[in-house]
């Protein structure tokens, strides 16, 4: 036992680092989704277009490779960033593709008759979509949002391999100086599990509170 | 910056090998995760509540932590317990491990799907529970989560160049060696994005058909 | 003040209007006239292109042929060059502003209050001050009896009330015309008086423009100042409901109130 307590100092400091990222990165992916997924149904051609290029380059190929991009080739391009700003930059593009996907299904899942009762109210698109579409379909994108946090969380994990010193590049770390790979990575495992564990229970009182009049029963 | 085709040229067939690699450890891993997946879905149904509690656990912790670390898990800890398997077995087996998780919820979204009377009907003829797994609620059950399915071994086929991790030589593994030897990043790891971006195009057209061919049902 | 000579603009005037969805011919070359204050009550078998003709008066389908005016404005259209173009959807919106309609299933929008229902519209489209916009709200709400429920949710009303909220709703955007779309026939039987009741007392306590697709057949009788019998997307017969419902003049109405009433009323 106290064997596994000296462990947890190095773990911990790397948690840190896990956290700040996924805190830094969770909200940019939210604004890339929701840029990019009404994008796609703006009648602008030129919008549609540049949120589709945006959304299959980043869906279409592999998070690790986008990392190893950014991380590698862009400073060749005179994008020099440093690896901290680099791996939160590419994990809320990544996730903001797939959000967007998020956004376009929550959208489409309010009913064409609430739009047509936007009209017959004399509602601009626009007002229909901010006041009345979009807040409806916010609570049914919450709960794929939550999803979406959990793999940001886990793909944080990936950041270990452009030198940044996070949970898992403290395991690592640890492994390497002390050679016990069983307590340290499991008790790696039981921290990202722990953490996740978390921000599920986080998104669920988040979803309570958001469903405000959609989910009561009928009381005659 | 200039792009070099020459070079490009001349790493290619490293790279197309590493694609194949790449394929290859994808159908390996989906099919262990296709039946380890089901595996799961079906001891959720168990009429022992400890085995549900159980794999719903085990589903749950998998889901919740990272892929990198679970293969780092297998690749240091199965030689300790004397189990030396070759690493690119290692590497087939997390992705499996992994996207079973995944697909034991698919698999039981469409179990639930089954209505409830199809159970009852077999249970009235008097069939064995096995039998009414195999022959009534599994054959209506597939059919609808195979597009689903399809996509979970797309994202497989995403996160295989963690392999590299552990020495596997898949595309980006290639690359980097390839990248560590020359200081060249820029051809290969944009020939990699491109490969992704091809394989994923024509992957998503695929289970785009998978969907039009099951939703008749 | 308009001078004496010139006569009132008709609420709705509708010429040579068509729909079709596909093969199938909705409303086949309609030509109407509405004046202002008349309530028309209009009746005819399902897929008789009752109801299409409420929704492209309320622009939610896109006309085929044909142009509507609402009162003296073309509606979704411009006059250029002696001929209709589309209009822009800021000309559209200024016209369709006194146009209301209530659906048949009520679109309440779910994550509003019955008053907040009521008065995001006026708050947000015709800018009224918040205060204003309430007591409005509240006074409407009052008239249909549901001043209680003002702080409650659509799920947590029943058919009938929620219904009653989306007359409010569609009031208080103080349209000139009101549309109503069979608003009873998603309702239990037992909830149908209350709603009925509701556009009654509209109908006797204001001048507003009406028109209903119903088929509460005893409804259209006493509602309205005028009926239509519409079939297979024409006006088959247009005259006073005592005409319609007591001697029709056209064989096709007559067998159409048989299949519906049976013996009477």
């Amino acid at each position: 036992m106290t064997a596994l307590l000296d462990l947890l100092p190095q773990l911990m400091k790397g948690l840190q680092t896990t956290l700040l990222v996924t805190a830094f990165a969770a909200p940019l992916a939210l604004v890339m989704a929701l840029a990019s997924g009404l994008a796609r149904l703006s009648p602008i051609k030129l919008l549609q277009w540049l949120a589709v290029i945006y959304v299959e380059l980043f869906r279409g190929t592999s998070l690790l490779v986008q990392l190893f991009y950014f991380f590698y080739v862009m400073p060749l391009f005179g994008l020099s960033l440093d690896p901290v700003t680099t791996g939160v930059l590419v994990l809320a593009l990544n996730t903001g593709a797939y959000g967007s996907e998020v956004v376009r299904a929550g959208i489409g899942s309010v009913p064409k008759s609430q739009r047509e009762a936007c009209i017959a109210l004399n509602m601009s698109p626009a007002m229909a979509l901010r006041r009345v579409i979009f807040p409806q379909a916010f609570v049914t994108m919450l709960p794929p949002f939550g999803n979406l946090l959990i793999e940001l969380l886990k793909a944080t994990s990936l950041l270990s391999l452009i030198t940044i010193f996070d949970l898992a590049f403290a395991g690592n770390t640890l492994f390497q100086t002390t050679g016990r790979t069983l307590e340290i990575y499991g008790l790696v495992l039981m921290i990202y599990f722990a953490t996740a564990m978390v921000l599920t229970l986080g998104m669920r009182w988040l979803e309570k509170r958001m469903g405000a009049g959609r989910d009561l029963e009928f009381r005659p | 910056m200039n792009f070099d085709l020459t070079y490009l040229l001349q790493i290619a067939p490293l790279l197309l090998k590493g694609a194949v690699v790449t394929v290859q450890a994808t159908v390996l891993g989906t099919l262990l995760a296709a039946v380890l997946g089901l595996l799961l879905a079906i001891l959720n149904r168990s009429r022992l509540r400890i085995v549900r509690y159980a794999t719903t656990a085990v589903v749950l912790f998998i889901r919740n932590t990272p892929l990198l670390i679970q293969l780092f898990f297998l690749f240091y800890i199965l030689p300790q317990f004397g189990i030396a398997l070759p690493t690119y077995l290692t590497g087939v087996i997390a992705l499996g491990i992994h996207y079973a998780a995944y697909m034991s919820e698919v698999y039981r979204a469409g179990i639930t799907a089954v209505p409830r009377g199809q159970w009852e009907a077999a249970h009235a003829l008097n069939m064995p529970r096995a039998l009414v797994w195999r022959r009534i609620i599994l054959p209506q059950a597939l059919p609808p989560i195979i597009p689903p399915l399809g996509n979970y071994a797309i994202a497989m086929f995403k996160d295989t160049p963690v392999l590299a991790t552990i020495g596997i030589l898949e595309m980006l593994g290639v690359a980097l060696a390839e990248a560590n030897r020359s200081y060249r990043y820029y051809e290969p790891l944009t020939m990699v994005g491109i490969l992704f971006l091809i394989f994923s195009l024509f992957s998503a057209v695929a289970v785009r058909l998978l969907e039009k061919r099951y939703a008749a049902r | 003040m308009l001078p004496a000579n010139i006569p009132p603009s008709p609420a709705l005037r509708l010429r040579g209007v068509s729909k079709a969805f596909g093969s199938l011919t909705i409303l086949d070359k309609l030509d109407l006239d509405v004046a202002p204050g008349e309530r028309i009550s209009i009746i005819g078998r399902s897929g008789s292109g009752k109801t299409t003709l409420l929704r492209v008066l309320m622009t939610l389908e896109k006309l085929d042929a044909g142009s509507i005016e609402v009162f003296g404005r073309y509606l979704g259209q411009r006059p250029e060059g002696g001929r209709l173009v589309p209009a822009t959807p800021e000309e559209t919106r200024a016209v369709r502003g006194d146009i209301g309609m209530v659906f048949q299933q009520f679109n309440l929008f779910p994550h509003r209050t019955a008053i907040e229902n009521v008065i995001e519209a006026p708050i947000h489209v015709k800018k009224m001050g918040s205060k204003e916009a309430r007591d409005m709200g509240m006074a409407l709400l009052c008239t249909v009896g549901l001043a209680d429920k003002a702080d409650h949710y659509p799920r947590q009303l029943s058919g009938g009330q929620q219904q009653r909220v989306a007359i409010a709703r569609a009031l208080a955007m103080q349209p000139r015309i009101i549309l109503f779309d069979e608003v009873t026939s998603a309702l239990d039987p037992e909830r149908v008086d209350e709603v009925l009741s509701v556009i009654q007392g509209l109908a006797q306590e204001s001048t507003i423009t009406m028109l209903i697709v119903t088929h509460e057949m005893r409804f259209a009788r006493d509602v309205a100042t005028r009926t239509i019998f519409m079939e297979e997307g024409l006006i088959v017969e247009d005259d006073a409901p005592a005409v319609i419902f007591g001697k029709p003049n056209k064989a096709r109405t007559q067998s159409f109130l048989q299949s519906v009433l049976g013996r009477g009323l």
